[in-house]
């Protein structure tokens, strides 16, 4: 099946068919890139630890597609399913745990956070910017934020000319996020 | 309510900063006490905190989904048959009856790789180093080398270095690959192909193919070999690869020759 295919099937109403679809398909060559190219040959359990980030790397991706965060891929299927396990392997050598967890809590607040629900309201409020943002932001924002992927593989995925050029278009595009957040007359 | 609009620019930027983990514990420190020390300053910066706690997350339901599907993912896995990952070692004794056979083949055929030809030109006008990207590969020292030099843009040392460390399993056999790019480079374009060729037949590197088929095309250019590096330059084109932009032109400048 294309890769068009299983992204539609993932946003129908048979997506568990859809997700099972594409692991088969992808489990093979994924797992094969990741014990051959990526993972420490020390590593211990090696294809384990493959099958478990090539897991949670389809997890990530499914979540973000049936969310409509991720509209299309600007790659093929599988060099995401690559980049996002590589990014997994990486923080999994930052954490130094033999098997994948779950990414780590988020960091303390600032200042006293607002409480649950207003919290909750501006998640849908945002989520309704990120409509108006534009595709070549939002893509940016989704593959930093929700894809967790670092600013090389991003630049080569979406095209800029390297990490620091896809960084400061963030930046830009954070600005631009801000600016429609502020200005919404319904806030 | 203060709206995030209040802050000034600069604490906007600390705070994204800040949440994308570029912010010293120093500085994030002098931040929380800049906005502890003004109360205005701190409603609206909870208020834009929220949009990196909450809007830019994954939602705590997806979150709670995920065990869910990894429970069906591992049930999905445990039918399937085991992934066989091959293994470096197996392909050495077709690297030896290959080098052999290319030994051969360079010596009789070396005179025709001496001339002045246009293919042969375009051929070493489009070579260029590819990249290692951060592959985490084999432990050896020795191997270790073979990647330096290769990295360093050190072909004539770089290539038996990698093309033995594969050989003797050192290497993980995807460094077929680079030695290939190193043969290239010297001037060895059999050796490039055969092991590239050798790479492809894996079918264990589908996240390199297409750069298989690049350096292969320029391989059959420098052999002159036309229509066999058409025919790789256009399969470099239509997969995703590092290269395939730079294929596409060569196609172009090969078409616009005849």
């Amino acid at each position: 099946m294309s890769d068009e295919a299983l992204l539609a099937a993932l946003r129908t109403d048979d997506r568990e068919a859809a997700l099972k679809a594409v692991y088969q398909q992808y489990r093979e060559p994924c797992i094969r890139f990741l014990v051959g190219r990526i993972i420490n040959r020390d590593h211990p359990n090696r294809q384990e630890v493959a099958t478990e980030l090539f897991t949670e790397a389809l997890i990530i991706l499914v979540q973000n597609v049936r969310s409509g965060r991720l509209i299309e891929l600007s790659a093929r299927l599988d060099t995401y399913l690559n980049a996002v396990s590589k990014n997994l392997y990486r923080r999994l050598l930052r954490t130094n745990r033999e098997i994948y967890l779950e990414p780590g809590q988020l960091p303390e607040a600032l200042v006293t956070p607002l409480p649950h629900e207003e919290g909750e309201a501006v998640r849908r409020e945002l989520h309704r910017k990120m409509r108006e943002l534009g595709n070549r932001c939002r893509q940016l924002l989704v593959h930093f934020y929700f894809l967790d992927l670092d600013w090389k593989t991003i630049s080569e995925l979406l095209g800029y000319k390297n990490a620091a050029s896809a960084k400061t278009n963030k930046a830009k595009c954070m600005v631009r996020l801000r600016a429609l957040y502020a200005n919404d007359p319904a806030k | 309510m203060n709206s995030d609009n209040q802050l000034p620019a600069e604490i906007l930027e600390k705070i994204d900063a800040y949440y994308d983990g570029e912010l010293s514990a120093e500085e994030a420190a002098g931040l929380r006490e800049e906005l502890r020390s003004d109360p205005e300053l701190a409603a609206a910066a909870a208020r834009y905190e929220a949009i990196h706690r909450h809007g830019l997350r994954s939602t705590p339901e997806e979150l709670a989904m995920r065990d869910g599907l990894r429970a069906e993912l591992r049930e999905l896995e445990a039918s399937l048959p085991p992934v066989t990952v091959a293994r470096e070692r197996q392909l050495w004794p077709r690297v030896l009856a290959v080098a052999a056979a290319v030994l051969l083949l360079l010596v009789a055929g070396w005179y025709l790789l001496d001339g002045p030809d246009p293919d042969v030109r375009l051929a070493e006008e489009n070579f260029v180093w590819l990249p290692r990207e951060e592959a985490l590969l084999g432990p050896e020292d020795d191997a270790r080398d073979g990647l330096s030099a290769y990295d360093l843009q050190e072909y004539e040392r770089a290539y038996p270095l990698l093309r033995d460390g594969v050989a003797t399993g050192e290497l993980d056999s995807v460094n077929l690959l680079y030695a290939g790019v190193s043969a290239l480079a010297i001037g060895r374009p059999r050796d490039a192909r055969d092991l590239l060729n050798t790479l492809l037949d894996t079918g264990n590197y589908p996240y390199d193919e297409a750069d298989i088929h690049y350096y292969l095309g320029l391989a059959e250019l420098q052999m002159q070999n036309r229509s066999a590096a058409l025919r790789q330059l256009e399969l470099a084109r239509t997969q995703q690869g590092r290269n395939s932009e730079r294929a596409g032109d060569l196609i172009q400048q090969l078409n616009a020759e005849d």
